[in-house]
């Protein structure tokens, strides 16, 4: 009589064991469910910040493009002029240009853009480095334009002297870093031609900013 | 065991009444306990059928916002589109509703698109463009802004 209890008592436990192991895969399922829908939250939100910063470091080299018009027109009459004086850069809004010839042809390429390295610099917001900003270098050389000759590169000797000048062009690298949201960052290049005849003959009347 | 046959009747009852008796409590116990654990697995799966509804709400705004900024990009610089029409600058770029610069629904009326144009910003010759994507989620709107600079050609 006693056994038959015994064997009894084992008896009542399996519906309870059952039931806690059907609970216990169901949790798992559940557990595995939450996970997939907190990973699936992280890449869409992932995926915004990518494509707000993509578009802010292109709009960045857009931009680029036309500082480097408006310095390049600058060039002959000394280039931007410093604003607020004493700083060494020119501030327009919430643009800073702290190089201000950089659209001068030289070695024509440019360092990477990084919050200590940069020619032009848009806070979008205020003007910190802790906030999204977008850090631009840009870098200019001549290059002769596809048939023309020596004398449209050098211009004629003597009188007239520069005349037939304008074979050549400005090809411009321009490097255009944002640093987003969430520690993000994308950069940009692209290369803008110039024509270089433009360039030489600016007067101070081009020049939108002196 | 049950080998006499006097005790083998008494020790069946005794068996049954003691296996009924104890089955129904265990199985009430059972049920009990599944229904609790059922229930936070319930709501554990609404949870997350809650999250990949936000989650999709935010990847189908952001492919929105991609798609206008890259139409509104390919335009000319002085295409209608780009018209600061109310010309309020960058003090509307974050307009929505009737005072934005532009606006469209989504073929499937979930999300709206709205963008405005600030001129000449941030520097001459450029023009800022904001995208804002609005949709209707749990009686709550959500937004998506993405903005672009547009520079003129020289």
């Amino acid at each position: 009589m006693y056994k038959k209890e015994t064997i009894v008592d084992n008896e009542r436990g399996f519906v309870l064991v059952a039931s806690l192991l059907i609970l216990l895969i169901l949790l798992v399922i559940g557990i595995a469910a939450t996970n997939t829908s907190t990973i699936e939250l992280q890449i869409a939100a992932n995926e915004k910040v990518h494509q707000q910063t993509f578009y802010q470091a292109d709009g960045g080299a857009e931009l680029a493009s036309r500082v480097t018009y408006e310095n390049a027109m600058c060039i002959n009459s000394g280039g931007f002029v410093e604003d607020p004086a004493g700083t060494g850069k020119m501030v327009v809004g919430k643009v800073e240009v702290l190089d201000l010839t950089f659209a001068n042809p030289g070695a024509g390429t440019p360092p990477l853009p990084d919050d200590g390295v940069r020619d032009v610099v848009y806070y979008p917001e205020t003007a910190t480095d802790t906030d999204p900003h977008t850090n631009m270098t840009v870098a200019g050389r001549t290059v002769a334009t596809a048939g023309s000759g020596l004398q449209q590169v050098a211009g004629y000797e003597g009188l007239g002297k520069g005349a037939a000048a304008g074979g050549t062009h400005v090809l411009y690298t321009i490097n255009s870093q944002h640093k987003g949201a969430a520690n993000s960052e994308s950069l940009i290049g692209l290369e803008w031609k110039l024509s270089g005849h433009l360039i030489n003959s600016a007067s101070s009347a081009d020049c939108n900013f002196d | 065991m049950i080998v006499m046959g006097n005790s083998m009747i008494s020790n069946h009852k005794i068996i049954r009444t003691d296996q009924a008796g104890f089955t129904l409590l265990e199985v009430l116990i059972a049920v009990v306990i599944f229904t609790i654990g059922i229930l936070s697995v319930n709501a554990m799966q609404i949870a997350s059928i809650g999250g990949n509804f936000t989650a999709n709400r935010i990847t189908e705004s952001t492919s929105w916002a991609s798609d206008r900024v890259e139409s509104l990009l390919g335009l000319d610089y002085d295409d209608a589109a780009l018209n600061d029409g109310d010309a309020d600058g960058d003090a509307g770029l974050t307009d929505t509703g009737a005072s934005a610069d532009g606006n469209l629904t989504s073929p499937d009326g979930n999300y709206t698109i709205y963008w405005n144009i600030s001129e000449d910003s941030p520097f001459t010759g450029v023009k800022t463009v904001n995208v804002i994507i609005t949709t209707l989620e749990k009686g709550a709107t959500k937004s998506v802004t993405m903005t672009y600079i547009k520079a003129d050609s020289v």
